[in-house]
């Protein structure tokens, strides 16, 4: 009795981590810069997402809520760092066929350490992971237009920064 | 666009999905060897028995469950011995603690003496048994080569829970002082020739990471039943209930219970022919102390990677070394997670998936704990 319930539940899970695991993967990965902590973080929030939900059809909006258990998984495991990881040691690390994805997250971490945390965390979301206004205020239970102010400052900030090349970007 | 849209954007690896599922369905089914555990889990289920746990009665039965219960304690400590034959959803060759709603029903005997030396032995039909011989405790498994044994008395923190149990005066006034506290339900009812009383606590433990939820009864949210006999006051029958859902499952029963029975004990006292292996020593191994759960894990399956079992044996000590030799050397490790605890397990589990030699994937979480004297790290369950 028990095991029907529960393959289905998997099963289900199954679904969700086809859907999500590529997004979620790449959202934890640019805030870590590391494939093995991405990895885990995201491993540990489906696992998460399963154990706190008895019937997974039942979340709302399940791509917010990974999300929101990764973003503070991320800060959580930036705090623990005693000092911010080198781009070279970020690269000894991992091999060869990383190093575009580790020295874009760096060359990107670079522009966005000019800013607050709470206006990089928006443009994060939203240039970086492809977010919209309305999808980061549910990830942050902020309002959008609260998102849009953070946002519009950040960007008017980062214009004045020479290490910001825009072409153009939408509100 | 602008240099802060990824032009690369990172796939998840296969072994993420995979990760996952395995550990989900590894959580119920994994097998855990415990040994260490075993011997207070053992205690529990015996305080259990032979004390009705007392715990945390609420306050509107509180009156009348207290007097039975006290009067049926000293019914049992009074009694020159005690045999109980019960049936648990587990399996032989598990730790006592060990329940799974999925299994069948084992029996499982217990016997005891209230008089010096105060023996007991508890024993899973063709499979774990515990043995107390009034100096030792020995555990071991129905067909193992190789028992455990524990020394003196105050050796190790786990014999305060053996000193619990031979002393039966100290445990009755420690469950009697329980009774005051708030923290369950307990109803109480009564006909012409039995009184019965319920019981129902909460999971104790953490369960932040619910590994263990639902994996022994202290793990468990439970409903526990106890039957007296009106005349005479003695405890009749017993069962055990732990909620999956919303739904109570049986997962123990009693059979029978006999008091002041004619006893065999140098059949009782019997131990089988093999080797002994003293429980809590394990050897210094300056590599696996002084160091994390999860480096621990990994030295240890980096070690078993390169075939190098003599650096990290002291890890295996509750095991067969040929076994785990012949099974897990030249293994090629694909994942190590992060530690996590759960439950009432002193130690941490650590999540991996390797490859054996046999080209078989494994995943588990393995059961790490280092407090024993030396403090090294050392693999008791999930292999």
């Amino acid at each position: 009795m028990f095991n029907i319930g529960r393959n289905k539940k998997i099963e289900e899970l199954e679904k969700i981590i086809d859907e999500y695991q590529d997004q979620l993967y790449s959202f934890a990965f640019y805030r870590v810069g590391s494939f093995d902590v991405a990895q885990d973080i995201v491993q540990d929030a489906f696992i998460k997402l399963y154990h706190n939900y008895p019937k997974l059809s039942e979340v709302r909006n399940i791509k917010s809520y990974l999300m929101k258990i990764i973003s503070n998984k991320c800060i959580d495991y930036k705090r623990q760092l005693k000092h911010p990881l080198s781009l070279e040691a970020a690269l000894l690390k991992e091999d060869e066929s990383a190093r575009p994805f580790i020295e874009e997250f760096f060359s990107i971490n670079d522009v966005l350490k000019e800013l607050p945390d709470e206006q990089s965390e928006v443009v994060t979301m939203h240039l970086v992971d492809d977010l919209s206004f309305v999808e980061i205020s549910s990830i942050l239970e902020i309002s959008v237009n609260t998102i849009k102010s953070r946002y519009k400052y950040a960007i008017e900030k980062l214009k004045k920064s020479s290490k910001f090349k825009e072409y153009e970007y939408d509100e | 666009m602008n240099n802060l849209s990824p032009k690369n954007k990172p796939v998840a690896p296969k072994s993420l999905k995979v990760n996952v599922i395995n550990q989900l369905k590894h959580e119920k089914r994994m097998k855990r060897i415990f040994l260490l555990k075993s011997f207070s889990a053992a205690a529990a289920v015996i305080i259990v028995i032979t004390v009705l746990a007392p715990f945390l009665i609420s306050s509107n039965a509180k009156a009348n469950s207290k007097e039975y219960i006290s009067t049926a304690i000293e019914k049992i400590i009074h009694s020159n011995n005690l045999s109980i034959t019960f049936m648990v959803r587990t399996e032989a060759n598990e730790n006592f603690s060990y329940i799974n709603p999925q299994n069948e029903f084992i029996s499982t005997t217990f016997l005891r003496s209230f008089e010096a030396p105060f023996l007991w032995r508890i024993e899973k039909q063709n499979g774990r048994t515990a043995l107390f011989n009034g100096e030792k405790i020995y555990i071991w498994n129905n067909g193992s080569n190789v028992g455990y044994i524990n020394g003196k008395e105050g050796e190790s923190g786990i014999l305060e829970d053996y000193y619990t149990l031979l002393e039966p005066q100290n445990l009755l006034q420690r469950e009697l002082a329980a009774l005051s506290s708030k923290n369950a339900k307990a109803s109480y009812e009564s006909n012409d020739s039995i009184i019965t009383l319920t019981i129902s606590t909460k999971a104790q433990g953490t369960f932040e990471n619910s590994y263990l939820l639902n994996s022994s009864i202290a793990e468990s949210d439970s409903k526990r039943t106890y039957i007296f006999d009106k005349a005479n006051k003695f405890l009749i029958a017993f069962s055990i209930d732990i909620k999956i859902k919303d739904n109570y499952v049986t997962i123990v029963k009693s059979e029978e219970i006999k008091y002041n029975q004619q006893l065999d004990w140098s059949k009782l006292n019997s131990i089988p022919n093999i080797e002994w292996k003293r429980i809590n020593q394990i050897n210094e191994n300056v590599s696996l102390k002084n160091i994390s759960a999860d480096q621990a894990a990994k030295f240890i399956l980096s070690s078993l990677e390169r075939s190098d079992f003599n650096s990290i044996s002291e890890a295996f000590t509750y095991y067969d070394a040929k076994f785990i030799k012949d099974t897990y050397c030249g293994l090629k490790i694909i994942s190590i997670g992060k530690s996590f605890k759960s439950g009432l397990y002193p130690g941490e589990f650590v999540p991996c998936t390797v490859v054996l030699k046999n080209g078989k994937r494994a995943s588990t979480n393995i059961a790490l704990r280092n407090d024993n004297h030396n403090k090294v790290w050392c693999i008791d369950g999930g292999i």
